[in-house]
């Protein structure tokens, strides 16, 4: 009985590969055919000198949509009409996005375009020479993007030399913001600094421990819990230019750092009396219950946050805000007049092209299409007119009343909603939505024109020299310096704990990394007329 | 004494699982309030709701997974068997050179950004869902096991036997081999159900279409995201990184999912378990 199974069972399965095998054949072929009527279909070009184009375009997305393949492929058939290109788009969300695109550009996987930015490794990739240098190609075919973006964001796209990336038109700089809760704030009449009354975290935590005696009083019940998540940004209480791991230089007019020069010296920011004095001030937050122990584990379902609990929260890069962002209250938003263009803020995201690509000039002409077309740009980021969006009494773009985004509360659930998505160029080429003021654009002029440009944007350190220095500290950094240990609160003695931190970098060559970046940087800094330290 | 110790261990096994199964239905002011408690204050079946409202992708990546699971394994035991069968004849000419072969790539394997050139740019098995059957059909591991054990569980004699008989190789295999067999391809048959079950990397390396990502991807996917979003400060920062973050599955939708993940695994044990027995019972040759 059970040989008789076993044998069937055999054959079934032999059949089967065989099916199979055979399936995969026809599958193959099919998939062949298809690429090349794609490739091979007439092209009608309205301008017959361009020939039809498709570009490969892999980038990372906040979240993908359910209606991306709907509204991308009106995108395509808009693309094919005015530039006769389409796109052959591969989008991901963050998280899988770092993880694909390293092996995927290692692996020399064919691409014309591709999202890039400081966390995907981009001055290494750029090193290596992953990337199409754009310097020659931008004045022919970028000039209007050229002219949006300040002169601060291409140094920092800029890599020994050569440019590798167009950065988007969006908040280019950065600008501290805290987000409250106005109706608790109201409730217990608490005095918030208003926009421009404030400069760094410092000047906040006087508001905390006033938030906290308020609502302890009136709740006592949630004596136990903090006013806010934890800030353990240093940059947010002593702003610094990074160049390399350890290495940082003061930004010039603010020089929070005392005796460091102003940006042309180079010196460790762990041995720095203000990193001390950061870490002792979380310690002491964390212990008078201002900020949580164990940070990590706190509120994981944003529960207390929801429930309209905390203060709020400090963050960057904020133009305006929806109130109602925060179901059943009010949110405000404060912003600290300190406003600084860091090559990291701008290299947060840009497209570059792939130094494998074919068509360059394409590629560009699509970028530029991007930055400068409303129609597209509105496509973009916000889909299809009438489905996606639609047009209020005051001839503001709406999404709120359209079929397939309206009645969301829920981020995730868009039909197709990208506003904010960095990845897609100019912010401002398309129409601004109904919840931001009209003065969106000009705010974020305002902001990107105001910024302080910190006078290393383009600098960037060879680690060949270093590489084992650097790697060696960075084990140490990880242990030390993180969000669990010196930045969490959750030590017991500060003092020894960085004397110890220190005595390990120093052990593992950390004044050989500041003085060989120290060399590099009065280098490049002579090379382009600026002063250098003595 | 003996069976205190096993009930200790076996609690070390089943109390984190109670614990994740008790986590998913808790309400999100619980874990925020206590923590994780194996007595929550509140009770709450929102995560399963939750799940069954995001709906169609959860049903498509279970019903994917589970084709790549059972077809994967079958096609992997029909094919590493017969090779197996095939190095354990002392009469096949070729054995050493192909159990060589086999035994090779075991010190040497190509490494990640070499399999995906091959896989990508030469078999163009991405986004399609051979990537998960044919890559991974062969372990040469397993396959050495395999011959091991007919070698050491399968006499020669009863080969000879049975070809003086008039049987072929493919009769050996069926009538004699496979009946025999069943303990060892069991044991391989479970190692191939778990692994591939439980293989997230292939589905986040090679698949972009929703449709063919598997469970544990998805599941990965998930937590990667939540876990991305609440490193990168700059992201979070942004007006989108908190819209983001604050509609990101809750830690009990998370064990849900867990939970879901998991069953069918649960159930698959005691679907192989019955072979093991057998197998340490049977033999070929009597008295």
């Amino acid at each position: 009985m059970k040989k008789g199974f076993l044998s069937k069972l055999l054959v079934l399965l032999i059949i089967s590969a065989l099916v199979i095998s055979g399936c995969q054949g026809t599958g193959s072929t099919g998939k062949s055919t298809t690429e090349e009527t794609k490739t091979g279909s007439p092209t009608e070009a309205p301008d017959s000198s361009l020939e039809h184009v498709e570009l490969v375009w892999y980038s990372g997305v906040d979240h993908i949509r359910p209606d991306q393949d709907m509204v991308w492929s009106e995108i395509n058939k808009y693309l094919k009409e005015r530039i006769n290109v389409t796109l052959d788009y591969h989008f991901f969300a963050m998280a899988d996005y770092a993880d694909r695109i390293p092996t995927v550009i290692n692996a020399g996987q064919y691409m014309d375009i591709l999202f890039m930015g400081a966390r995907y490794d981009f001055v290494s990739h750029a090193q290596r020479g992953a990337f199409y240098p754009l310097e020659d190609l931008i004045d022919k075919y970028l000039p209007k993007t050229k002219a949006i973006l300040p002169k601060g964001a291409w140094e920092a796209v800029t890599v020994d030399g050569h440019i590798y990336g167009v950065p988007p038109y969006k908040d280019l700089a950065d600008r501290w913001s805290f987000l409250y809760n106005k109706t608790m704030t109201d409730k217990y009449n608490l005095k918030v600094p208003g926009p421009g009354e404030w400069s760094t975290f410092w000047d906040m935590i006087p508001l905390l421990y006033e938030a906290k005696a308020a609502r302890d009083a009136d709740e006592p019940e949630l004596a136990k819990y903090p006013i806010m998540g934890v800030v353990n940004v240093v940059n947010r209480y002593y702003p610094y230019e990074t160049l390399y791991s350890l290495a940082v230089a003061n930004i010039p007019g603010i020089e929070a750092y005392e005796g460091q020069g102003s940006g042309e010296t180079v010196f460790n920011l762990y041995a720095t009396k203000e990193y001390r004095e950061v870490c002792k001030t979380i310690k002491k937050l964390v212990d008078e219950g201002i900020f949580p122990y164990d940070a990590k584990n706190f509120d994981p379902d944003k529960a207390l946050v929801n429930a309209g609990k905390l203060l709020g929260s400090f963050a960057g890069g904020y133009i305006e805000i929806r109130p109602d962002m925060f179901v059943g209250r009010e949110t405000g938003l404060t912003t600290s007049k300190l406003v600084v263009m860091t090559t990291n803020y701008v290299q947060s995201g840009m497209q570059s092209l792939s130094s494998q690509t074919k068509h360059p000039e394409r590629a560009l002409m699509f970028l530029e299409l991007l930055n400068t077309d409303k129609t597209l740009a509105n496509m973009v980021r916000f889909g299809l007119e009438g489905q996606h969006y639609l047009y209020n009494d005051e001839g503001r773009l709406d999404i709120t009343i359209s079929p397939r985004n309206g009645g969301v509360t829920n981020y995730m659930e868009y039909g197709y909603y990208y506003w904010y998505g960095w990845q897609f160029g100019n912010i401002l080429a398309g129409d601004t939505p109904s919840f931001v003021s009209t003065k969106f654009p000009q705010l974020l002029k305002e902001l990107n024109d105001n910024a302080i440009q910190d006078t290393n944007l383009g600098f960037v350190v060879d680690t060949a020299p270093i590489a084992n220095e650097i790697a060696a500290c960075a084990n140490v950094i990880a242990e030390y310096d993180s969000d669990t240990y010196l930045r969490s609160g959750m030590v017991e003695d500060v003092d020894k704990a960085i004397d110890e931190f220190l005595a390990k970098l120093e052990a593992n060559g950390a004044q050989k990394i500041i003085d060989e970046i120290q060399r590099q940087l009065n280098d490049w800094r002579a090379s382009v007329g600026k002063p250098v330290k003595k | 004494m003996i069976s205190a110790m096993l009930i200790i261990a076996s609690l070390f096994v089943v109390l984190p699982l109670l614990l994740v199964v008790i986590i998913s239905f808790s309400s999100a002011e619980s874990i925020a309030l206590h923590g994780y408690t194996f007595l929550p204050s509140e009770f709450s079946l929102a995560a399963y709701k939750n799940l069954m409202k995001t709906g169609t992708q959860i049903k498509n990546s279970y019903i994917i997974t589970i084709f790549y699971t059972i077809t994967g394994t079958v096609l992997s035991l029909a094919v590493m068997s017969m090779f197996a069968y095939v190095l354990a004849q002392k009469r096949f000419p070729a054995r050493k050179g192909l159990t060589f072969y086999a035994f090779f790539t075991m010190l040497f394997s190509g490494g990640l950004v070499p399999s995906y050139i091959l896989n990508v740019r030469y078999l163009h098995l991405d986004d399609t869902i051979w990537i998960f059957i044919l890559p991974s059909l062969v372990s040469a591991y397993y396959v050495i096991i395999l011959r091991t054990f007919i070698q050491t569980t399968i006499p020669d004699t009863l080969f000879e036997a049975a070809i003086i008989d008039g049987a072929n190789d493919f009769t050996i295999f069926c009538k004699i081999v496979l009946p025999l067999f069943k303990a060892g391809l069991a044991t391989i048959g479970l190692f191939n159900v778990v692994n591939r079950w439980n293989d997230w990397f292939t589905g986040m390396l090679y698949i972009e279409n929703p449709k063919l990502i598997p469970l544990q991807t998805m599941l990965q996917k998930i937590q990667r995201n939540i876990e991305f979003i609440k490193q990168n400060a700059e992201f979070a920062d942004t007006a989108m990184g908190l819209e983001l973050l604050r509609s990101m599955p809750t830690e009990s939708t998370r064990m849900a999912i867990t939970i879901i993940a998991v069953v069918p695994i649960l159930f698959a044990y005691p679907f192989f378990q019955r072979y093991f027995i057998k197998g340490l019972t049977i033999g070929s040759i009597k008295g």
